[in-house]
């Protein structure tokens, strides 16, 4: 039914129009702001639990913003509502602690594939079903950050369930470690594994196995090889990078695909 | 254990232990919707605290006793994250106000469920203990819960849940092609924990347990049934039409609780 809402969005295929592509922050009021970088007329839709959402129009391609909430399973049950409503494309755009050296504070990274340390993205599928992104789609992200130069890394995620001790983060109430978690940021980086964040492969395996399209790119706000603590200095910079790249990548994938001129 | 400074607002819960006033108490709601509705229950004062991401929250005097209501979000990765701020802010004693989905058959829209443990079938509690580590409530603020229930002369059933990363398994599987993609794997789990007397599914109350039982801290849930999906049945949400009466049954209970959990 075309005005049926949804249970935790509150959205209805009425009220997306058609859309197909959404762009999911984890936290409602960078939903707002990212709506309306991407458009000063977007359109506020609903706003339940923490799911805030609004509709962005790019030359007439519409595009929905929904705040996700944080971690795999709010990810995992909010592309499922919206790809009952139409959604095809899922851009996740979030915030990211450094495994590796080379990434700096402000920087982009983007995900190619990700390191299954949640519970959701192993459930319905076999543990080594691989959680890859939409290569065409990354790819468009990418040549929107090297547009304004903005410094950026390619690489494999590992997303956690936890923010502490999944991300080997010492300063948590108890301040103890599982000793299998003990040491897991020095075997990330030596395994290639360049971020930490909380959503990208549940993302990737669900939109894999429902045959759509998903990418996901990061600011960094935290260099754990200095500090445990998010930056606030990073923040603000790692800010008017993922808005750069937002915008200018979907109008490049768009383009490609013909949508606009 | 760390305890952060008085004035420290911490990054996702957005309160510090002086503007909590150093509540030692929660109330853990998943809907932020019922967040205020419940405060204003609990106490006409209730005072706004906080609204950052999933974490909006109010704080409240019951009995004498500093409570904050706060909601955790969807899940059990912010349940986590919650609990790790709201220890460190100095709060002690945990109260999960959750949704679940009925898997016996007995089980109604609107019934309410003590829960005493649960099956960890999500990720976040496995990064804080092995899965041989139980996902078990607090004896003592159960018990003051049961018999608060008693006393308000409202039903409640005890038992056991299954806390889930999935989304909940159904059985009338026609409304997603991800349903009908999972059809066996859900009617599977479904008659096995049905079997072994699991009660309902949640999705973070395995988590809260087993987070509280390492830091030494006390937590218990109550739980409502909003989803049940069998293949003769299914309905979803239907709690959500009577707010205020769903709140005001919470708020007789819960002001037993904390005037009784005082003497413990």
């Amino acid at each position: 039914m075309i005005n049926e809402k949804q249970y935790l969005t509150q959205l209805s295929a009425e009220m997306v129009e058609g859309a197909k592509y959404a762009v999911l922050p984890g936290d409602p009021k960078r939903a707002k702001d990212l709506a309306f970088m991407l458009d000063p007329n977007a359109k506020f839709l609903a706003l339940n639990r923490q799911h805030g959402s609004y509709l962005a129009d790019i030359q007439g391609c519409k595009v929905l913003v929904v705040s996700t909430g944080m971690g795999c399973p709010a990810i995992s049950v909010t592309t499922i509502e919206l790809h009952k409503l139409g959604i095809t494309t899922f851009i996740r755009l979030g915030t990211s602690g450094t495994i590796k050296e080379q990434i700096n504070l402000g920087d982009i990274c983007f995900t190619r594939a990700a390191v299954k340390l949640d519970g959701i993205s192993r459930e319905y599928v076999d543990e080594g079903y691989p959680a890859v992104a939409n290569f065409a789609l990354t790819q468009a992200f990418v040549d929107g950050a090297k547009q304004h130069n903005i410094p950026y890394y390619v690489g494999i995620t590992a997303s956690s369930d936890t923010f502490w001790p999944g991300q080997e983060r010492h300063d948590n109430y108890s301040g103890y470690l599982l000793r299998s978690l003990q040491g897991a940021i020095a075997e990330w980086r030596a395994l290639n594994v360049a971020n930490f964040e909380m959503e990208a492969s549940a993302l990737l395996t669900i939109a894999q196995v429902l045959n759509v399209r998903a990418a996901c790119f990061c600011g960094i706000i935290a260099k754990r090889t200095e500090s445990e603590e998010p930056s606030h200095e990073g923040k603000e910079k790692a800010q008017l990078h993922w808005e750069k790249t937002l915008k200018s990548g979907l109008e490049i994938d768009m383009k490609r695909r013909g949508l606009i001129k | 254990m760390k305890k952060a400074d008085l004035n420290e607002i911490l990054y996702h819960i957005g309160f510090s232990t002086q503007m909590i006033e150093k509540a030692e108490h929660a109330i853990l709601l998943d809907n932020s919707e019922y967040v205020q509705l419940l405060a204003k229950a609990l106490d006409k004062n209730a005072k706004f605290i906080a609204d950052n991401r999933e974490y909006l929250s109010y704080l409240v005097e019951v009995s004498g006793k500093k409570v904050v209501v706060v909601s955790t979000g969807f899940g059990a990765p912010p349940m986590g994250i919650g609990l790790e701020e709201m220890a460190m802010v100095g709060i002690k004693n945990f109260i999960r106000l959750g949704e679940a989905g009925a898997i016996q058959y007995g089980l109604n829209i609107g019934d309410q469920l003590i829960i005493k443990g649960a099956i960890r079938k999500e990720g976040t509690s496995q990064h804080y203990a092995p899965l041989n580590y139980p996902a078990a409530a607090s004896l003592t603020l159960t018990q003051v819960i049961r018999k608060a229930f008693e006393e308000a002369e409202i039903q409640a059933k005890p038992g056991i849940a299954v806390s889930l990363d999935m989304l909940w398994p159904v059985e009338n599987t026609t409304e997603h092609i991800f349903d009908y993609l999972n059809e066996d794997l859900y009617h599977e789990l479904l008659k096995k924990w049905r079997k072994q007397n699991v009660q309902c599914m949640d999705n973070a109350v395995s988590a809260m347990f087993t987070i509280c039982n390492v830091f030494g801290l006390k937590s218990a849930a109550i739980l409502d049934i909003v989803m049940r999906n069998f293949e003769d049945s299914s309905v979803r949400g239907g709690i959500h039409s009577n707010p205020q009466e769903r709140v005001e049954k919470w708020a007789k209970v819960l002001k037993i609780v904390y005037r009784e959990y005082e003497s413990q």
